[in-house]
């Protein structure tokens, strides 16, 4: 009975991270209509910021609060250097450039952090456990890394939902010719909102870092993932990739204790039994 | 148009040379110069590794004045990455590409496998710095492969033996599902259960994954005396934590090869404090040839040097050993090998032997994490050799 | 449409083959596995050429079929004994076709982004399912202890362990399947899978069934992945499940594209300047330590600027100059060809269309009877466009029935009611863009006889005689050879109707084909339009009043979504509603987005 309990707040816990990530990509695409295969990058690249950040500035939280603006920065630039190039272009070439990127964020990573995996220390006053059954605790620091996540996801929904920027980025993710023609200029638009992706993305690997610590290749199986809850919610909708991140999340989490073999299958057998009912995701439109 | 057509021709010229580049190789070595061919990974997970094996071997060779028997030595190196996948293509290129005299190689055990089949064929000196997968120096022996490093069967047997003299009767064992985990418990459990004690449940999660919640979840229901586990690197790294975390190791003590723990004693923190470990170095062992050995090599790089350092220092020391029997003749290859094989000497490790397959015959030590360094307890078994089963030179 | 390959680039091809094949006399054995290896890579990124170029099929998760090709010699293989080479071979590309036909029967319900993602995951299963299991050793990969070879009467006349051999026969089929996929581009069957990627809506509407078409494409894609896979098991002997990753997948992409796609010769110098580029990043001893130790970063980069800069890979620079256009070849034929017609009825029963809340078509009760051109019209938003929708099958009706000659075909695919001689034209213009003007019109002539299974030109007499006809009609003859995309709107339209003609259809769905077209054009298409209903039955939707009065024997009036009036003009004409409809009314808009075509 323990395991079921635990294995369910791993699964939310696991799920709420891969939300974060999930929706950037999800932004990103239903906005922008690229495919970025470098969004797994931009999750190691927070993983590695929060190694340095809080070797900077003593605490998680205070990395996280510095690294957000410092990944939106990061994000803006890399749109402006190689995204906005790929706007007119089909799938294929989009695949390709951003393929390469993550070569280049690779080597780039070796070269600044190297290749030993690196520890991010918990915070002090999170480091305790709670004491699920007698013989086993659940590290607090999870709890609060749930609580954030959904805290971040709330204050995305009432952004999209309530602001005007929101309305905005839901306008052209329907019809980016009417933005354009209502007088906004959709270049910074779309510069913004790869950025915001690159910051969740990086907002995921900093708050998970705690939890997995840094090492090469952490960007890879969330990005796969990502990708797998973006198809499951259907593309452009946030909604659609929280079910998706939660459903995988658990999947995955009860797969890796009853069919242990066939975990990762599982998760992709979910995803093409939920695309043969319906082919564009949950919340995807025709 | 000129400047198109004049950058067609440069990239028709740039593209033509480097398509030519595989075909062609400069033939700058001198008759004189033995050649060394390192496949070991420089990126990767496994790259620290590579990176220390190196060191170690290039800093002897600084130390023999660049020379061995004679010889001056040049290293071509090739980087794996650990890459299965790759293996055959990369040891081609040493083999019969750069015609190295002498190969050594690798930490990954799939690669490791991939290039002795070659070696094999081939017969030239082989050496092993690391990778311990148990057929190669079992039903995979051959008298050009030497290893100086040790076999996972080998590992595990010595934590089994220490445990037992713990007073542990109930373990759970935890690992990666892949070759190398699955030798380093068949070992313990070989050794362990030969002992009296009795295996509760073995585990096994897909390389590499690192989700371990649901695992200690069961560790903790099952209530074993302690868990032996292999990971490594990252993956151990997180173990590490991850079982701190679920407050298992207030009750349940948490032991494994050495590697569970190497690279990562400060990384682990407080969450590692306790772990024991079984592995054929410490750092702090007190002998001559470690003192001046860790002396050296802090002075040359600035870091203190780790098993896999120790590992490629003795895979020079074992390679001299063969070539002076020899004047330095690599073609000479049956009277080189009989030296290698019947060598001995002083390692780091302590005193260093091979076995009839070609594995090392070493002590192991007892070492228990504490304060981010791993603290020498003693002898965990002494002059441990490794299971020949199947081993036939032929 | 895939284009015969240039001098320039035969004449490199041909340069390229002759190096391959003198190449083991003077290189070593490392120089000849290296080579090999290419060329195995080369027959890889060529399959995926032809889901991914001629198709359009992004496929991302072709390592799963590189992977299971070389799994499945190690399935054949025993340690006793060597397996048949045809057996190796014939199980790498057998098992890969099958798996190809799995994933694909899933893959192939979607299209674009999804696509892309299923098959990425598909690839990734597999890869899972060998990586984490015991099938095959697991994670660390697995020995073929003994290679093929070919063993008859004790001779053994092949043996992959032989490095030159091997090396022969993997370049021999590497040509055969750069030829064997060549030709089968240019089959029937390979102009409909080119049709694929150029416009899938309209190859629906010619009566393809797009989605058989996809999946033979995907698997005749998947089986020569396998067949490069099963190679690749022969180099060395090893499989592994790192064959399967995405990475790999991810390559194969790159070397396609960065080759050029859809030239079925472009990948292999995609792959060449890959694996070089590699390669000599790699040898320290050519570009210093410094170079070989961050060669993934230089790699990285060069690709970036690669795409960056040339979006049509190395093969766009060995594109011809635009040749002029040659002069038709076609004969121009005035009559039609003999053909018995059945004149068809085209009827709706109480059809309805509702999105969300909005009734768009309303309860429409309507028959079209043959030989006549019926005209539909109606104010901005009445409906009309969305009630053509549900006539051809672009749309599933909500309720009510639509019937062609007393069979009711309410919600079946488009593919489908269109077999049944239903063909229809858009509101925006519908052709194959990539296509030359004979070759739209031969892919709808095609579609009479629409099997997956056509690799023969073998009814091409009557379909040529079909399709200079229709040309004639429209007045196209003499541009039969031109890219159709580099048309004018006008003349675009006129090959859209020229398609309709081709394809057979009896009944005609034409919306706004006036639309854009200069007078002169328009009294053209008035006049085809007078002729073409003496065997046809013509629905028309145009807003030009003028013409509609001067082609139309009956309008019928739609307002709303409901009909409001139906008759000869000139009972129209006086109808009191349709007046106040035109004139006094304001018609809401009730047309949504995804009503229109």
């Amino acid at each position: 009975m323990s395991l079921v309990l635990v294995q369910i707040l791993n699964g939310l816990q696991y799920g709420l991270l891969l939300f974060l990530a999930a929706s950037g990509l999800t932004l990103v695409f239903g906005i922008l209509g690229v495919i970025n295969l470098a969004h797994g990058s931009f999750y190691m690249l927070g993983a590695y910021l929060a190694v340095t950040l809080t070797a900077q500035f003593g605490d998680i939280f205070v990395a996280l609060a510095v690294g957000i603006p410092l990944a939106f920065v990061f994000g803006a630039a890399i749109e402006w250097l190689f995204i906005r190039h790929l706007y007119k272009r089909d799938h294929l070439q989009q695949v390709l450039l951003t393929f390469a990127l993550i070569l280049v964020f690779k080597e780039v990573q070796q070269t600044l952090w190297g290749n030993h995996p690196l520890s991010i220390p918990t915070p002090s006053y999170l480091s305790s456990s709670i004491s699920l059954t007698p013989d086993l605790g659940y590290p607090v620091y999870r709890f609060a890394l749930m609580g954030i996540c959904v805290a971040l996801a709330l204050a995305m929904m009432f952004v999209i939902q309530r602001t005007r920027v929101g309305r905005l980025i839901r306008a052209a993710e329907s019809n980016p010719e009417m933005v354009e023609a209502l007088g906004y200029d959709s270049r910074i638009l779309y510069r913004m909102v790869f950025a915001a992706g690159v910051a969740l993305a990086a907002a995921a690997g900093i708050l998970a870092a705690p939890i997995e610590s840094a090492y090469p290749g952490i960007g890879d199986r969330v990005l796969i993932i990502s990708f797998v809850i973006v198809v499951i919610g259907g593309i452009g909708s946030i909604r659609g990739a929280f079910l998706g991140a939660l459903l995988i999340g658990l999947a995955d989490a009860f797969g890796k204790v009853f069919v242990p073999e066939f975990s990762s299958v599982l998760i992709y057998a979910v995803m093409a039994l939920i695309l043969v009912v319906r082919p564009s995701g949950l919340f995807g439109r025709a | 148009m000129i400047n198109r057509r004049r950058l067609l021709i440069l990239a028709g010229a740039a593209g033509a040379s480097s398509i030519a580049a595989p075909f062609i190789r400069p033939s700058w070595a001198q008759a004189n110069t033995l050649k060394i061919g390192l496949l070991l990974p420089s990126s990767g997970t496994y790259a620290p590794l590579g990176v220390a094996i190196t060191r170690a071997m290039e800093l002897y060779a600084k130390q023999q004045g660049g020379k061995l028997a004679g010889r001056d030595i040049v290293f071509v190196k090739v980087d794996d990455a650990s890459e299965p996948a790759k293996a055959t293509e990369n040891t081609t290129k040493l083999i019969s590409g750069e015609k190295v005299d002498v190969l050594v190689g690798t930490v990954h055990s799939g690669v490791a496998m991939a290039m002795a089949k070659m070696a094999r064929e081939d017969g030239l000196p082989t050496l092993i710095p690391n990778a311990g997968v148990d057929a190669m120096t079992r039903g995979g022996c051959a008298p050009n492969i030497f290893r100086t490093s040790f076999g996972n069967g080998q590992v595990g047997d010595a934590t089994g033996q220490a445990m037992l003299k713990a007073g542990i009767k109930r373990a759970v064992t935890v690992t990666w599902k892949y070759a190398a985990g699955e030798e380093m418990v068949a070992g313990f459990k070989k050794a362990f259960i030969a002992g009296g004690g009795e295996i509760v449940k073995d585990i096994t999660l897909p390389f590499p994954d690192v989700e371990f919640q649901s695992i200690l979840a069961e560790v903790g229901s099952l209530k074993p005396d302690a868990v032996y586990s292999f990971f490594a690197g990252g993956g151990a790294l997180k173990f590490i934590k991850d079982y701190a975390g679920a407050k298992l190791n207030e009750k349940i003590q948490l032991w494994g090869p050495g590697f569970l723990t190497d690279g990562i004693e400060k990384a682990a923190g407080p969450a590692g404090d306790g772990v024991k470990t079984t592995l054929h170095y410490v750092e702090s062992l007190d002998n001559p040839e470690n003192k001046k050995f860790s002396q050296d090599f802090m002075a040359e790089y600035n870091v203190a040097p780790d098993v896999y350092a120790v590992q490629g220092w003795d895979a020079m020391q074992l390679l001299r050993i063969g070539l002076e029997a020899v004047g330095g003749d690599t073609k000479k290859r049956p009277e080189m090998f009989a030296a290698m094989r019947n060598a001995s000497f002083d390692s780091p490790r302590g005193p260093f032997k091979l076995g009839t397959s070609h594995n090392p015959i070493q002590n192991f030590y007892l070492r228990e994490l504490r304060g981010g360094e791993n603290r020498l307890l003693g002898l965990a078994a002494e002059r441990l050799a490794g299971d020949t089963t199947g081993c036939k030179m032929t | 449409m895939l284009k015969t390959p240039s001098t320039r680039a035969l004449l490199l091809l041909a340069c390229l083959a002759l190096l391959f094949v003198a190449l083991p006399f003077f290189v070593g054995p490392y120089g000849i596995k290296f080579a090999t290896r290419l060329i195995i890579l080369s027959i890889f990124v060529v399959s995926l050429d032809f889901a991914l170029g001629l198709a359009g099929l992004i496929s991302f998760g072709h390592a799963a079929f590189f992977g299971v090709g070389a799994y499945a010699v190690y399935f054949v293989s025993s340690d006793e004994g060597a397996a048949n080479v045809f057996v190796a071979l014939g199980a790498g590309v057998g098992v890969a076709a099958v798996c190809a036909l799995v994933i694909g029967a899933f893959a192939c319900l979607t299209r674009g982004f999804y696509f892309i993602m299923v098959t990425l995951a598909a690839g990734q299963m597999m890869f899972s399912l060998f990586h984490d299991t015991d099938i095959a050793k697991g994670a660390d990969g697995a020995y073929i202890n003994i290679k093929p070879d070919l063993t008859i009467l004790g001779h053994t006349l092949i043996d992959f362990d032989d490095r030159r051999v091997f090396f022969y026969v993997c370049l021999a089929l590497l040509v055969f399947t750069v030829v064997a996929l060549y030709m089968l581009a240019r089959t029937p069957f390979g102009r409909v899978v080119q049709g694929l990627k150029s416009n899938e809506t309209r190859l629906s509407a010619l009566g393809f069934d797009a989605y058989r078409f996809k999946l033979a494409a995907f698997v005749v894609s998947g089986a020569f992945a396998g067949l490069a896979g099963a190679l690749f098991a022969c180099i060395d002997g090893f499989v592994t499940p790192d064959l399967f990753s995405w990475h790999q997948s991810g390559l194969a992409i790159m070397m396609v594209v960065l080759g050029g796609a859809g030239t079925l010769f472009g990948p292999i110098l995609g792959a060449l300047f890959y694996v070089s580029l590699e390669e000599t990043l790699k040898t320290a001893s050519l570009v210093g330590d410094f170079v070989s130790s961050h060669w993934l970063l230089g790699t990285g980069a060069v690709l970036v600027i690669a795409v960056l800069l040339s979006p049509d890979g190395l093969a766009g620079f060995l594109r011809n100059a635009a040749r002029p256009a040659k002069k038709a070849l076609l004969q121009p034929l005035g009559d039609a060809p003999a053909e018995p017609r059945r004149a068809s009825i085209l009827a709706t029963k109480d059809l309805a269309k509702t999105f969300g809340g909005l009734r768009a078509v309303d309860g429409v009760t309507i028959s079209f009877e043959p030989d006549l051109v019926h005209a539909i019209i109606g104010p901005n938003g009445a409906g009309k466009t969305t009630f053509t929708n549900l006539l051809s099958g672009a749309l599933k009706p909500s309720a009510g029935e639509v019937t062609v000659d007393g069979v009711n075909v309410a919600g079946a695919p488009a593919y489908k009611i269109a077999r049944r001689g239903v063909g229809r034209s858009f509101q925006r213009t519908n052709i194959f863009a990539t296509f030359t003007v004979e070759e739209n019109c031969r892919l709808a002539a095609q579609a009479r006889h629409p099997s997956v299974v056509r690799l023969t030109e073998r009814l091409s007499g009557s379909e040529q005689a079909k399709v200079a006809h229709a040309l004639t009609v429209v007045g196209l003859a003499d541009k039969a050879d031109t890219i159709a995309g580099a048309m004018s709107n006008g003349e675009q339209r006129q090959l859209e109707i020229a398609m309709l003609i081709a394809s057979g259809g009896s009944i005609l769905i034409l919306d706004e084909p006036l639309a854009g077209m200069g007078p002169e054009e328009t009294r053209r298409v008035i006049d085809l339009l007078r002729d073409l209903k003496k065997n046809h039955t013509i629905v028309l939707i145009e807003h030009d009043m003028d013409a509609v009065f001067a082609v139309a024997d009956t309008l019928t009036v739609l307002a709303l979504g409901r009909l409001i009036a139906h008759g000869t003009p000139d009972e129209v004409r006086r109808n009191e509603e349709v007046i106040t409809a035109y004139l006094g009314g304001h018609a809401p808009e009730i047309e949504t987005e995804g009503a229109k075509s």
